[in-house]
């Protein structure tokens, strides 16, 4: 039997099985819709629990996970219409959210029937009745959960539509770098200088942290200067100095935009110091990032080190191409591929201590009333962290690839992230790190925003 | 530990018809925690609610679930009876079993064990809920009415009779409104401004009022109780505190021919002007887009001819800004313009009710008598076109203009009494006359005054020499009808004032497709909006007449002095709470809250030093939809009533089914 | 944009020169009007009284011939030919039944690929007016035109979707880009009498003589029309109306595509001036080379 066969689901019994579908919905529309269904006498099927929360907002996609989690063959989440909402705009900024969620779980290849999204007004007794039968239906349809181990294999390692590429030499900026850090040092302009310094083993380079003028010999530069160094901007160890010196990659400078926009950082308490890169090395090869990197200039800088940078073009699809490939996948291929990749998860958050923009004093995996997610590395715990993290990074990531590069396990964070990345792009026309005066686009909506998924 | 009473209501047969309710309490008994299950033919009665309040006392009972119908239906009820046994009414919840359950499931087996499941998902919810208290805020006193016409004008003098304070903002130089404009009123034929003007005055006079004309509404922050609102005055170039009105600089304008906003294009005005004899403030104001001062840079004859040297052509528009607690959005409608239908094409002696208002007004620019605009003669036919845009999904507006019956009845009326031998034709689609001795009005006019009423549509007005042909159906008698008129009044819809919208955002109030602010609740609270502190009255709701209007205004300060009476705010306590020790202060909350609830708060130590700076949740703003909450990657804001753990709890309860 | 062009019955008979004048315009604009291949019936008043069924099915073979000929669009000039295959095509977008039903009938699908377009739209949207006036050579300046559409281009106006229903102005525009003057008149709209011409030719004398007195004063030297049986109920009838009224008009009754046409440079015989039994001839003269 093919694996193909095997991932089909078979026809469920439907004498015996009923789908389970939970619902959540709002208080002031579709709740009162389902009153209204009740009070005209609407029948539909018995297989559906309304959990009541005030607002379309009040959806929390962790509610949405514990519902799968607890064996719910599928959602329904339902709120006002646009313009109804008894809170404003509730529902607006849901409907960013639940766009994500939804491109997110159609990549993890969860069928689009099990989740599903709608507006019924208080008015619409008869809609809320339609929907849920239509919904129960199309669960009929893709039948029970199946299993989905022996996946689809592994995808080629980044080489799908290009060859590893060489890393170029780096270009020779040392020399001003030490001698702008001594300078801001010596002016008591910053109170330290975080920057690269050689590593223990020979091609790795670690963060050094510079705090007096004679120091500043320790730095380098060079390709292996792979690490995002504005992680260390909202970490404690810098943070106590006072006034940070930094030394930014145009990546690295995207990821400094976003701390600013989410207030982590006053731009006053960190001077820029843009480095010139035509590519860094992960694992002997350019870094994935580096194909699709179209400028070697940071864009936010105080001060800039001046070299010769030759003319690199933009080629490849970088990630694109490896996304295109998981969504050529059928949805249970698609399900068993990722489930193979968040199996080997070990939780050990290195993904999340590397991450500048994972920088909450108290991460929700760690708290336990409730439980957001399981602690256990075990496929449901394992699931619900690998979501929530790529949840939580969308319309923030700024692609600069170090949860992957420091992943023990080489989960394929890069591909959610990237895909994300993609969806807010595309639906909201939005790209991280870039302007650091626009909100974040999921603490905003348009009025014409797109719902073609919402029924 | 837990000991929670499930009460499982019958509802007569509404509930038990479908569900087998005893053994939904047998087994609901068993649910861990469950310290008590019966069932009861009338839950919500007397003797149900004596079960509740009596288990309450004789076990124990530390939180209570009633199934029975929807929450939005009965909530509150048992929320009472069970503060009444002193258990905290928010330890109360209901699983929904008649519109979730009975009523649309027919399956009796199907339903039952719904039932059941629907049981536990709210007992494991109740287990988690916490006693709460409501939320109290201090408060300012005093209101703000936002437009000057009947609904704002009866609104402010209620509020301010009773001891409050107003301040009343009307946009236009003069405030009336649309009812100083109107003629006569029906169906009694009171003259409008005989009752309207005293009222005027009165605001004018009153100690408790402060009346700024000629301003907007700028800006509105804060919430109930507690609002900020910044006032633009526009500048009048006339200083107000010198003027005595004698009106020397109107008379000089050399710009006479302005169409008088006042009476609806049908008179005149200058370029400095008073909006009309009656208004309130009697002061001139420049139109600064039609002075030739300001146009050209050169004229000043106003200045020179004022005594009292109050023409100031420098004046700027002025801020000021207002503390109040309650505000009154009373922005008033507009008609459509006479052009809706090309069919009908544009002729000066086709026009709308408001402008037959002014001919028909004494204090019209024809001092009362009906002339056409064309030639000034005295109309020996007219025709009137009810429903011209309303009830025309098509090219006009869906809904009933509500009045257009009325007024078409008294215009009709008005214009026989005036021109004897005149003839009056009305076509109708249906005649809605629904108020207090409205169709005894209508049938007078019909029967006693001699209108003709014909049931159809207008198809086509066009001029033919000196008069207007109108084309239309009959369709009581299946024909179709050619009329020669000598004036046309289209009955067009009314809509909300233009901008009506823009302040509805400002206030944070949901408006429908066409403008009209949205009520917080069509039946029972009429008259309320959603953000707590705002009401509504008059036609920035819905089309409606002088009574419903008076009476609404009525309501509205009604429910501002019942706010006004406590020493404190008391509010529902579902709102949001930050967790400070956890709050990295990203304040993504901020940029989602639709009502601007989240404020940074200092974290200081004891010397003083600041620490950080949190998110803090203003409880009297919450609204306690819990966006916040879900946008918080730390999820360090939790909702009161919907909390995160009881979510989960409710989703954990849920069995295979 | 492959378009093709549906002629319908009248414009190979009575209506000869409507034929013929849009033939002329399109062809002095650069715009092909290939007739549709094995063109039917449109299903016009005859089919669409007896059989619901067969009028959809009639224009729905059209549609598919078109669809086969890989044409976007099908161009009508008949005002009653373009009704009827717009309306069964919107009834068959909007009525899956019906659809299935037109299908069996077929034994072929039904498409909906195809737009509808009238020759008046043709010149509007698709070419534009800025180009058709770019190409007008002898401008009919002074030239007082009274636009009728009647009533089949228009109505039902949620189907036909053509203009503003009760106060249509593209043939004014197009008209207007040609430099003529039209004129503002109540009949625009208004009841030609159809096809009772035949049965009930006292209604249409009465509803012919208001319409021509209307236009004559309204100012028009002549009526344009889009419609073969409003041109012929117009000008066929005048003699009646003098019979029966006593009214004289003697006003010419053309297609707009005549005007368009002599706008452009067309001769009398190429746009058929000569058909009509009101001759346009004397009040066109001066436009006439």
């Amino acid at each position: 039997m093919s694996t193909e066969t095997l991932l089909t689901p078979s026809a469920p019994d439907t004498a015996t099985w009923k789908p389970r579908l939970v619902a959540f919905v709002c208080n002031w529309c579709t709740y009162t819709g389902a009153d209204l269904a009740g009070t005209s006498r609407t029948e539909y099927p018995a297989n559906v629990r309304i959990v009541r929360l005030p607002c379309s907002g009040r959806i929390d996609p962790h509610f949405i996970i514990r519902a799968f989690e607890q064996g719910a063959d599928g959602v329904l989440v339902s709120g006002c219409h646009p313009g109804d909402c008894h809170y404003t705009a509730g529902n607006y900024h849901a409907r960013r959210k639940f766009m994500v969620l939804h491109a997110l779980a159609e990549f993890l290849g969860i069928e689009p029937e099990r989740l599903q999204f709608s507006w019924v007004s208080a008015a619409e007794g008869r809609k809320w009745a339609d929907v849920v039968s239509d919904v129960v239906a199309g669960l009929l349809r893709v039948g029970p959960v199946q299993p989905t181990w022996g996946g689809a294999g592994e995808l080629p390692v980044r080489s799908l539509s290009e060859p590893p590429r060489p890393v170029p030499e780096p270009l020779d900026v040392v020399g001003e770098l030490r001698a702008t850090a001594q300078r801001w040092l010596s002016d008591c302009r910053v109170d330290v200088f975080v920057g690269y310094g050689q590593g223990s083993l020979p091609g790795r380079l670690r963060p050094a942290f510079i705090t007096s003028p004679d120091e500043v010999d320790q730095l380098v530069w060079n390709e292996h200067a792979v690490n995002n160094l504005a992680t260390y901007l909202t970490r404690g160890l810098v943070k106590r100095h006072g006034r940070v010196g930094l030394l930014v990659k145009s990546c690295d400078a995207r990821a400094v935009v976003g701390l600013l926009q989410e207030r982590q950082i006053e731009r006053e308490q960190v001077t820029l110091l843009g480095v010139p890169c035509i590519g860094v090395e992960v694992d002997g090869a350019l870094a994935p990032k580096c194909h699709t990197c179209d400028s070697a200039w940071p864009a936010l800088v105080d001060e800039v080190l001046s070299a010769e940078v030759p003319l690199t073009p933009v080629d490849g699809e970088g990630l694109a191409a490896e996304i295109a490939w998981v969504e050529k996948m059928s949805p249970a291929q698609r399900r068993a591929w990722w489930q193979a990749q968040f199996d080997r998860c070990l939780r050990c958050y290195a993904c999340r201590a590397v991450c500048p923009l994972c920088y909450c004093s108290q991460c929700i995996a760690d708290q336990s009333r409730p439980q957001w997610v399981s602690k256990s590395s075990d496929g449901r715990g394992n699931l619900a962290w690998n979501l929530v993290r790529a949840f939580h990074l969308a319309g923030r990531c700024v692609g600069c690839g170090e949860c992957t590069r420091v992943c023990p396990s080489n989960i394929r964070l890069d591909l959610l992230n990237a895909k994300l990345a993609q969806v807010v792009r595309d639906e909201f026309g939005y790209v991280a790190g870039g302007d650091p005066d626009l909100p974040p686009p999921l603490t905003t909506y348009l009025l014409e925003d797109h719902e073609e998924f919402i029924r | 530990m837990a000991r929670i009473g499930v009460f499982i209501c019958h509802c007569g047969e509404n509930i038990a018809r479908n569900v087998d309710v005893d053994r939904v309490a047998e087994a609901a008994a068993q649910i861990p925690g469950v310290a008590h299950a019966e069932s009861y033919r009338y839950m919500c009665s007397d003797p149900g609610q004596r079960k509740i309040r009596e288990a309450i006392v004789a076990q124990g009972l530390t939180g209570i679930v009633v199934a029975a119908c929807s929450p939005h239906m009965h909530e509150n009820t048992f929320q009472n009876a069970v503060e009444g046994a002193g258990l905290n009414r928010y330890l109360c919840e209901m699983a929904n079993l008649r519109e979730h359950c009975s009523w649309v499931h027919s399956d009796r087996e199907e339903a039952t064990s719904k039932a059941l499941e629907l049981i536990a998902i709210m007992v494991e919810k109740v287990k988690r809920n916490q006693p709460l208290a409501p939320i109290r805020v201090p408060m300012t006193k005093r209101a703000l009415v936002i437009g000057g016409g009947i609904a704002g004008i009866q609104a402010a003098l209620d509020i301010a009779n009773a001891g409050r304070d107003v301040v009343l903002v009307e946009r236009e130089p003069s405030i009336g409104g649309h009812m100083a404009q109107l003629s006569e009123t029906f169906p009694t034929l009171d003259c409008s401004q005989c009752i309207m003007t005293p009222r005027m005055v009165e605001v004018k006079n009153h100690p408790r009022i402060q009346l700024y004309t000629y301003a907007e509404v700028e800006a509105v922050d804060g919430y109930v109780g507690n609002f900020t609102v910044t006032i633009r005055r526009r500048a009048r170039s006339v200083d107000e505190s010198k003027c005595t009105g004698c009106g020397a600089c109107t008379q000089r304008c050399p710009q006479k021919k302005i169409a008088s906003e006042f009476d609806a294009g049908m008179g005149q005005r200058p370029a400095i002007f008073i909006p009309f004899a009656q208004a309130v403030p009697n002061l001139p104001v420049i139109d600064r887009t039609r002075c030739t001062m300001f146009l050209k840079g050169k004229c000043g004859l106003c200045a020179k001819a004022c005594p009292a040297g109050c023409i100031d052509y420098e004046q700027t528009d002025t801020l000021v800004t207002e503390e109040v607690g309650a505000i009154v959005m009373a922005t008033g409608f507009d008609v459509q313009p006479p052009t809706l239908y090309p069919e009908y094409g544009s002729d000066p002696d086709i026009i709308n009710g408001l402008q037959f208002e002014r001919l028909l007004s004494a204090s019209g620019p024809t001092a009362g008598e009906p002339r056409r605009p064309s030639n000034g003669e005295v109309p020996r036919s007219v025709v009137f076109v009810a429903c011209a845009g309303s009830r025309d999904p098509a090219r006009g507006v869906p809904y009933c203009s509500s009045i257009c019956c009325m007024y078409t009845a008294k215009h009709a009326l008005l214009y026989k009494h005036k021109v004897h031998d005149g003839q009056a034709y009305v076509f109708y689609m249906d005649i809605r006359a629904a108020g207090k001795n409205y169709d005894a009005f209508v049938h007078r006019v019909i029967a006693e005054e001699g209108a003709q009423y014909l049931r159809g549509r207008v198809s086509r007005i066009y001029r033919d020499g000196d008069q207007l042909v109108v084309r239309g159906a009959d369709t009581l008698s299946g024909t179709a009808l050619t009329i020669r008129a000598d004036l046309v009044v289209l009955a067009t819809a009314v809509t909300p004032r233009p901008g009506s919208d823009a302040l509805a955002q400002k206030l944070s109030v949901p408006y429908d497709a066409f403008g009209f602010a949205s009520e917080a609740h069509p039946k029972l609270r009429p008259v309320e909006t959603n953000t707590a502190g705002v009401f509504l009255a008059g036609t920035c709701q819905a089309p409606r007449d002088i009574p419903d209007t008076v009476a609404q205004a009525g309501g509205c300060a009604a429910k501002v002095l019942a706010l006004f009476s406590a020493d404190q705010l008391e509010r529902e306590p579902v709102v949001s709470r930050v967790n400070e020790a956890t709050c990295v202060a990203c304040f993504d909350c901020e940029r989602v809250c639709p009502f601007h609830a989240p404020e940074h708060r200092e974290l200081r130590n004891r010397a003083g030093d600041l620490l950080r700076v949190v998110s803090h949740i203003n409880e009297g703003v919450c609204a306690g939809c819990g966006l916040c909450v879900v946008t918080c990657r730390s999820h360090s804001i939790d909702l009161a009533g919907f909390s995160d753990e009881q979510t989960f709890a409710e989703i954990g309860a849920l069995a295979p089914f | 944009m492959s378009v093709a062009f549906y002629p319908g019955c009248s414009l190979h008979g009575t209506g000869n020169d409507y034929a013929q004048s849009a033939h002329a315009v399109c062809q002095r604009l650069g715009l092909d009007l290939t007739e549709l291949e094995g063109w039917t019936c449109c299903g016009s008043t005859p089919a669409h009284n007896t059989s619901a069924l067969l009028s959809v099915a009639l224009s729905a073979q059209n549609l598919r011939l078109a669809s086969d000929q890989q044409r976007d669009s099908l161009v009508v000039a008949c005002a009653a030919c373009f009704n009827r295959l717009r309306s069964a095509r919107h009834e068959m977008a909007h009525d899956e039944v019906l659809r299935g039903r037109v299908e069996h009938v077929l034994e072929a699908p039904a498409p909906l690929d195809v737009r509808v377009d009238h020759l008046l739209e043709l010149l509007l949207d698709t070419y534009g007016l800025d180009a058709l006036a770019a190409r007008v050579r002898r401008p009919l300046t002074g030239l007082k035109v009274a636009c009728y559409y009647g009533c089949l281009l228009v109505r039902p106006p949620e189907v036909m979707a053509f203009d503003d229903a009760e106060h249509p102005t593209s043939m004014d525009r197009v008209l207007a880009a040609c430099g003529a003057e039209t004129v503002d008149w109540p009949g625009k709209t208004e009841c030609c009498g159809a096809n009772l011409s035949l049965s009930r030719s006292d209604i249409v004398v009465s509803l012919v003589d208001r319409l021509l007195d209307q236009a004559k004063r309204a100012g028009a030297d002549v009526v344009a029309v889009a419609c073969p049986l409003c041109q012929a109920n117009l000008d066929v009838r005048q003699t009646d109306v003098t019979a029966q009224t006593g009214h004289r008009y003697d006003l010419p009754a053309v297609y707009f595509t005549q005007l368009v046409g002599l706008a452009l440079g067309a001769g009398a015989d190429e746009l058929g001036l000569d058909k009509s039994f009101v001759d346009s001839r004397p009040t066109l003269a001066g436009w006439l080379s």
